[in-house]
């Protein structure tokens, strides 16, 4: 047994006197009260925290790590604030990674998924040993087998985390015996407080064992199932503040053009002028002048303002001047260029001395024209010769090769010609004030410009650049994942078809001919919704339509912007006529590119979606065959065969669902039966959307082959897809919306510039020798994107999408399935005899 | 007079009688802190983790233990690696083939990326705790066996003996000093531990307290030491992960193989597998080509920050306060008056 330390104390007297301060006290009258030997009232406390508190709870564990941090530093940390340090680590290792993670993701959406990666990871640690044992448990047991309490030194713990320290004091019996209650456990139990703490300990200890084997199998799969479940949220919100952001700069373009100035540039630009002002523009000025001001232009506009340049700095009509440096210096640098050839004392034998280089540029003024330079040149070059010669009469034995002295100083362009550089060094032109304040007023105009340029540039940039996370991606991307839903496209038929487009056009024929014959609203859904979507597009495009020429649309302020910046040299009464007229001329300017890039972009992307469009229309005009208007066109008029009427629907139904671009180049190679039934003129028969083919599967004798010639043929496919007039159910449906204008515009262009014979080529098969072009990048934006494209690529994203919800996420599920049916063989104790009454 | 309870309170046998009965220890036991105990002791825990806790834990054992719970702690760790590799690879190969390839480059670096991750967590421990070691003298890593009795689950329950394994430092508040003592019955200095220490720091030799007064300088390293290990060794396993990113690794991906047999295939593969690491290690350092802005330095900074959380991290463990040379008795009173001749 061991001793009872208190009754030994209290038998021994102690033999040392206590301490100095504590020689007063009398520790028989303490020891007989026993006051001191009282622990001190435990002030521990459970914690029951909703979830109100959890924002205070979260600002007293950042404040607790705080402290925990800076006693760890200075070595005094308790071994609860030290526990504190790995949590701090954690957090702060995986901040470092999603924040290096996100330096090498170039989009705001990709770089904000790495964060959220990073708090869905400490998320999920969070969120499963609640889902998948806490609730449960409070469940099934009646406890909270996560119950945290606050240590008498306010230190929050875990009740159950050391099953051999529980500090139970803080239940009260109340509560325990409520507990037991809904165990089960016997209400006239003997111990029955006892009997509950074991019960609660022992689901406790078995719950913890079972979250530290769960947590890893699910910890990484929910992390996933929540960036997967907040990408599209946050996509939306970052769309949101983008779309918001490029209509700001738009309204207010001034202030936006603000942040793109290069103030720097102007200032040095300011200095490199007043330092050189007066003095003489030598070449390397006029570049350097040159170069800054056309910085930030494309080639061709920066030629123009060369040119201008050239004008305002009277570079055209310049003089050289002719002095005593000027002989000088002729004479230095034929010295050094023949120099490499010949030995100097040679040289300076024949060289014409200064007088001679004088009289010889005596006869021009002292300030020369560019022409006059060429003659200057020829004049010393016959002093030169005379010279040469004169040197080779006196020394026959060591002549001089006249051919070569010649050929090495006269023959080479008049801007490396060392003598023409000698007489062009020195101009007349200065930089005069006047000048000064025109280069300055340029550089002003040209740099708020080029600052307004640049907001136009970021913001056809955010709304419709070919790029990722733009306005115009963003919302045809939401178009295209909505597709496959709404043409009832099962998953089976995903993953069939994931990996040929070629399955994709057969699976999508085949859907739309199901969409269009049968009954049951869905042709009239799938174009409603279709109608929408295209509004929506156009309403999130509308300023910059280029059409639109309202105030505040894109048009309206590109306009303003390059008519004002002429408008400004007028006003100063500086001529840049050549920029100018790059800039804002009408053909080919800089402000027609900036105006058409985006109409392109928005032509490209309406006409994938009316091409849609106008196929589910053709597809139910075919299905009502009786539908079909003869009114304005030959499509299937009654003269034409049956055979060829099932070859021409056959191909139509092809080319709106596959046709891309270099198909409509070739016109199609299709085979077909040269000699064609023409005495049947029945029309088609049509059973649920499907044409029943008489003749178009039938062998032909000889075989089937392509007729180019046969101009007609693809006529009729195109006429009968975009001149015959839309089902009346697609015409009452588009007709409430805005887009049956822009439907009949791209119909009617689309014949016009594409579908007509009169361009009608193969390789080696011109007809009519006609060549009425539309260029082919107008084609291609025409065109649009085939249907089947759009369903390829879509689909196969969802495939992959899916197949990994569906495989982590019923892993996910089956998890917490099982975690919770274990639950409940917990707890599973039986009572010690006798304590139970019978 | 009230004297301490001593920690060691159980004692029924002693280490010989334990050699005797092939059992490992018999009371608490200080360890060498050598690789083969440190290899020893981890696969023990390692496999109690996956087998013996577990068992005792499901079945709600009354002898389950904070211990056996806390060494759990690395079940989910391995297991969620596993399974984040897995989130990352298993479904790619479901893709058609060109998404496939993608997916597959994403999910080689992950897997990478967390073998990095805990590699570079647990053998960056060692930049803290070596220094700290050879600069004063105190192994914070030092190990010790602990016995423990359990109650017997039922009537022939005759192994009630658990071990387990702690660091004598683990706990700051509760450090096993008892376990530093020498046995002065075997002729041995009881303080030794302690006035090598005292010395290593500049205490001074022949102290006569040296163990009173190490005590608390001891702490106050193992308390620092553990914080910058813990701090840094995240920060590298972060560095590490950074440094699974580079895309140069995909270059080996394309290659690797582990079929050892087929000899020149596996030669190529380790060959490609050094250029790769060597490239990568640059391409992190550097950033990528056509880097701009943050991406240019963020590998630097990464790496900056590691090194810089290890090396201050040893410097702030071994900045201890050195005693004063002098008593307070030599020491001049300023305010005191003085007749100087």
């Amino acid at each position: 047994m061991r001793p009872n330390l208190i009754q030994t104390y209290m038998n021994n007297t102690p033999a040392v006197l206590p301490d100095k301060k504590d020689r007063n006290l009398d520790i028989e009258h303490v020891l007989s009260n026993r006051t001191f030997i009282k622990p001190l009232p435990p002030k521990g406390k459970l914690i029951e925290g909703g979830i109100l508190n959890a924002p205070i709870n979260v600002a007293k564990e950042f404040g607790y790590d705080a402290k925990s941090f800076v006693k760890s530093v200075k070595g005094e940390a308790n071994d609860h604030e030290l526990g504190k340090i790995n949590d701090i680590g954690m957090k702060a290792g995986g901040l470092m990674i999603a924040a290096y993670l996100m330096t090498r993701k170039q989009t705001p959406l990709t770089k904000a998924m790495e964060f959220i990666g990073f708090v869905s990871f400490f998320a999920a640690m969070s969120i499963w040993p609640k889902i998948a044992l806490q609730w449960p448990a409070q469940l099934i047991h009646g406890f909270n087998i996560r119950q945290k309490y606050e240590d008498s030194f306010g230190r929050e713990k875990m009740f159950f985390q050391d099953p051999q320290y529980l500090a139970w004091s803080l239940y009260s019996d109340k509560k325990i015996n409520k507990i037991g209650d809904k165990m089960g456990v016997p209400k006239d139990m003997k111990n029955r407080r006892d009997f509950i703490q074991e019960k609660m300990k022992k689901i406790a200890v078995q719950n913890n064992t079972l979250w530290m084997l769960t947590a890893g199998f699910a910890t990484p799969v929910i992390s996933a199932l929540i960036c997967n479940a907040s990408e599209k949220p946050l996509k939306n919100y970052l769309d949101n503040l983008r779309s918001k952001k490029a209509d700001g700069m738009l309204s207010n373009v001034s202030m936006a053009a603000e942040k793109f100035k290069d103030l720097s540039s102007m200032k040095a630009f300011e200095d490199l002028l007043s330092t050189n002002q007066n003095k003489e523009l030598t070449p390397e000025l006029v570049q350097k002048i040159k170069d800054i001001l056309s910085r930030g232009f494309d080639p061709v506009t920066s030629q123009a303002v060369s040119d201008d340049l050239d004008e305002i700095l009277n570079l055209n009509n310049k003089k050289y001047l002719i002095n005593d440096e000027t002989v000088s210096k002729i004479i230095g640098n034929i010295r050094d260029l023949l120099g490499e050839n010949l030995p100097l004392n040679e040289i300076d034998e024949f060289l014409p001395d200064e007088s001679l280089l004088k009289a010889a540029l005596s006869k021009f003024d002292t300030q020369i024209s560019e022409v006059d330079v060429k003659k200057a040149l020829a004049s010393v070059g016959t002093v030169i010769r005379k010279n040469i010669e004169k040197y080779n009469s006196i020394h026959p034995d060591k002549m001089l090769n006249e051919k070569f002295i010649i050929n090495k100083l006269f023959n080479t362009k008049i801007a490396d010609n060392p003598i023409a550089k000698a007489l062009c060094l020195k101009t007349n032109s200065k930089l005069t004030q006047e000048v000064i304040k025109n280069l300055k007023s340029i550089s002003a105009i040209f740099s708020d410009f080029k600052a307004k340029n640049a907001v136009l540039d970021e913001y056809i940039y955010l709304k419709s650049a070919a790029a990722l996370e733009t306005v115009i991606a963003d919302t045809w991307n939401d178009i295209m994942q909505s597709l496959p839903k709404l043409f009832n496209i099962t998953d089976k038929e995903i993953a069939d078809t994931r990996y040929d487009k070629k399955m994709v056009s057969k699976l999508l024929r085949e859907k739309i001919e199901n969409i269009v014959s049968a009954d049951d609203g869905l042709y009239d859904k799938i174009i409603r919704e279709l109608r929408d979507k295209i509004t929506l597009l156009d309403s999130k495009m509308e300023a910059l339509n280029t059409s639109a020429n309202s105030n505040g649309s894109y048009k309206s302020i590109v306009d303003s912007i390059y008519d004002q910046f002429g408008k400004l040299f007028e006003e100063k009464g500086i001529r840049m006529p050549n920029t100018v007229n790059r800039l804002n001329g009408s053909f080919g300017s800089a402000k027609n590119i900036q105006l058409s890039f985006v109409s392109n972009r928005l032509l490209g992307i309406r006409s994938s979606l009316y091409r849609l469009l106008n196929t589910l229309d053709f597809y139910k005009r075919i299905a009502d065959i009786g539908t079909i208007s003869k009114i304005h066109t030959s499509a299937l008029h009654d003269l034409m065969p049956r055979e060829i009427k099932e070859e021409v629907v056959e191909m139509a139904k092809e080319m709106s669902v596959e046709g891309n671009n270099s198909d409509f180049i070739t016109k199609f190679y299709k085979t077909r039966n040269p000699n064609p039934n023409l005495q049947d003129l029945d029309n088609i028969e049509v059973v649920a959307g499907k044409v029943k083919n008489k003749y178009l599967r039938e062998y032909v004798n000889g075989g089937k082959v392509d007729i180019p010639q046969d101009k007609n043929f693809f006529k009729e496919v195109v006429k009968l897809l975009y001149e015959n007039q839309l089902h009346p159910k697609t015409s009452e449906i588009i007709s409430s919306g805005s887009i049956a204008n822009e439907l009949s515009d791209y119909r009617r262009n689309f014949i016009r510039e594409i579908g007509d014979f009169d361009y009608f080529f193969k390789p080696f098969h011109v007809v009519n020798s006609h060549n009425k072009d539309t260029k082919s990048f107008r084609q291609f934006l025409l065109m649009g994107m085939a249907p089947d494209q759009m369903f390829s690529t879509t689909m196969k994203e969802m495939f992959n999408t899916r197949k990994w919800l569906k495989m982590f996420g019923g892993f996910g599920a089956g998890l917490l399935g099982v975690t919770v049916l274990i639950q409940f063989f917990f707890g599973k104790m039986e009572a010690a005899k006798g304590e139970v009454n019978d | 007079m009230i004297s301490p309870i001593n920690s060691v309170s159980v004692n029924f046998k002693n280490n010989d009688d334990a050699k005797s009965k092939n059992i490992l220890y018999a009371k608490d036991t200080l360890l060498e802190n050598n690789f083969t105990n440190r290899t020893r002791i981890g696969f023990d825990k390692f496999t109690n983790a996956l087998t013996l806790y577990p068992a005792k834990g499901l079945k709600g054992s009354k002898n389950a233990n904070f211990y056996e719970f806390l060494t759990m702690g690395t079940v989910p760790y391995v297991v969620g690696s596993l399974m984040l590799i897995s989130v990352f690879n298993s479904a790619n190969k479901f893709f058609a083939p060109l998404a496939r390839s993608k997916a597959g480059a994403i999910g080689r670096k992950i897997a990478l990326g967390v073998l990095f991750y805990g590699i570079l967590k647990s053998f960056t421990k060692s930049l803290v705790t070596v220094p700290v070691k050879l600069i004063t003298g105190v192994d914070t890593d030092v190990p010790y066996a602990k016995v423990n009795y359990e109650l017997p689950d039922d009537i022939n329950d005759t192994d009630i003996t658990s071990i387990e394994y702690h660091k004598a430092y683990e706990s700051k508040e509760f450090p096993r000093w008892d376990l530093f003592y020498k046995s002065e019955a075997k002729g041995e200095k009881r303080n030794e531990y302690y006035d090598n220490i005292a010395k290593k720091l500049g205490y001074g030799e022949n102290l006569n307290d040296s163990d009173q007064e190490i005590k608390p300088v001891i702490r106050k390293i193992a308390t620092r030491t553990d914080m910058a290990k813990i701090l840094s060794s995240y920060f590298w396993a972060a560095t590490g992960v950074a440094y699974a990113f580079q895309n140069p690794w995909e270059d080996y991906f394309n290659v690797a193989t582990l079929k050892f047999w087929k000899f020149d295939k596996f030669k190529h593969s380790l060959k490609i597998l050094k250029d790769s690491a060597l490239k990568s290690a640059i391409e992190l350092y550097r950033g990528p080509k056509n880097a701009t802005g943050w991406a240019k330095y963020a590998g630097k900074v990464m790496i900056g920050a590691a090194a810089l959380s290890s090396v201050l991290g040893v410097i702030n463990a071994v900045h201890v306060k050195k005693p004063s040379k002098y008593g307070v008795d030599d020491v001049i009173d300023k305010n005191g008056r003085y007749l100087v001749n």
